[in-house]
């Protein structure tokens, strides 16, 4: 299991981003494209986090995109992700918020920490 | 064919250099010592014995040797037999023992100590052998993925293996046919697992994929007997 550990915490980045569920976030994605190196934004909320804070844990951003919703799951200690920025940072009282999947307009909108 | 007896630690995941998630398997493979290595009689591979992990001596044997302090030797008890192989051999007892045939032109001695970076390669391909779960006894449905029937609505035919044959002609039932019985705990070979990463100073293999048998069970890694791979066009 030691070894196991040890090489969990090799996989971590040393720039994890702080974030928790109800944030909107900017994620910045380093894109391969030939030999160049694009950078991609993903803007959006932070609906979910799961499978912890170690190495494997993973946080879901929902975005409405032209009307569509758009989710994508990032592993936290994922290399492609170049910068995390917090927009806002939301109250919510759930740690999984699904329920933004049925909420469409002014419903869909998270209220702000202050 | 060269190979290593390994455990397996268990099972986690890896970034590849360009992002992508990787499930691997971690074993720790070797070090493994040379217990004998000899060519077969008109063969034309020669038998390299291989040892793994420490063993207990016999209690008679143990008793000789009181000198050295009894409770710091650990793992498999050898019997007398066993433990002759190693005296003569005159290499420290070994718990596990795997004979890897190997091309005879390359001279391996008693006594050597082969450790995971010299016995494979990144990138490489591997087969691995392990004992896999037992399971028990159990039915078609689990053992064979049969379909079962409806479970309500006045089904009555649930998991049963059903039909196993005709009548009078042929008066038998064939031979091979699947039926319930015991699941798991045999010997399974999983071949061409690629090597996703070495890690030569803890001794560890990163597989991809999953491997038979619970974790911390031993299992034998040896290069792959089909490794044609991705040039046969796939």
């Amino acid at each position: 299991m030691e070894e196991l550990k040890a090489i969990e915490a090799s996989q971590m980045s040393q720039n994890a981003p702080e974030i928790s569920v109800g944030d909107t976030v900017a994620v910045r994605i380093k894109i391969k494209e030939g030999d160049k190196t694009l950078i991609r934004l993903f803007k959006g909320d932070v609906i979910a986090m799961k499978n912890g804070k170690g190495s494997r844990g993973t946080f879901t951003v929902r975005k409405i995109s032209d009307g569509v919703g758009v989710e994508r799951i990032f592993p936290i200690h994922s290399p492609v992700i170049s910068s995390v920025k917090v927009l806002k940072k939301g109250k919510v009282r759930r740690s999984k918020l699904y329920y933004m999947r049925q909420r469409t307009g002014k419903a869909a909108k998270i209220k702000e920490r202050r | 064919m060269k190979g290593l007896i390994g455990k397996k630690i268990g099972m986690t995941q890896v970034f590849l250099e360009d992002g992508r998630l990787m499930p691997v398997t971690v074993i720790e493979a070797g070090p493994c010592v040379v217990v004998n290595c000899v060519k077969k009689e008109g063969k034309d591979y020669a038998s390299l014995l291989l040892g793994y992990k420490k063993a207990k001596l016999p209690k008679t044997e143990a008793k000789s040797v009181s000198s050295e302090n009894p409770a710091k030797r650990t793992g498999r008890r050898l019997n007398k037999p066993e433990f002759g192989l190693f005296k003569k051999a005159e290499v420290e007892p070994c718990s596990f023992i795997q004979e890897f045939k190997v091309s005879h032109d390359v001279q391996y001695k008693t006594g050597d100590v082969l450790t995971v970076q010299e016995v494979f390669a990144e990138e490489g391909l591997v087969d691995v052998k392990s004992k896999t779960k037992g399971k028990g006894f159990q039915g078609v449905v689990r053992r064979y993925g049969f379909r079962g029937g409806r479970m309500s609505r006045g089904s009555m035919f649930h998991r049963a293996p059903g039909s196993i044959g005709a009548g009078t002609t042929p008066g038998r039932v064939i031979k091979g046919h699947k039926l319930p019985g015991h699941q798991g705990n045999v010997f399974k070979t999983i071949q061409n697992i690629k090597i996703v990463k070495i890690i030569p100073d803890k001794n560890l293999l990163l597989l991809k994929g999953a491997v038979p048998g619970p974790n911390g069970s031993y299992l034998r890694v040896q290069d792959a007997i089909k490794s044609r791979g991705r040039e046969f066009g796939r």
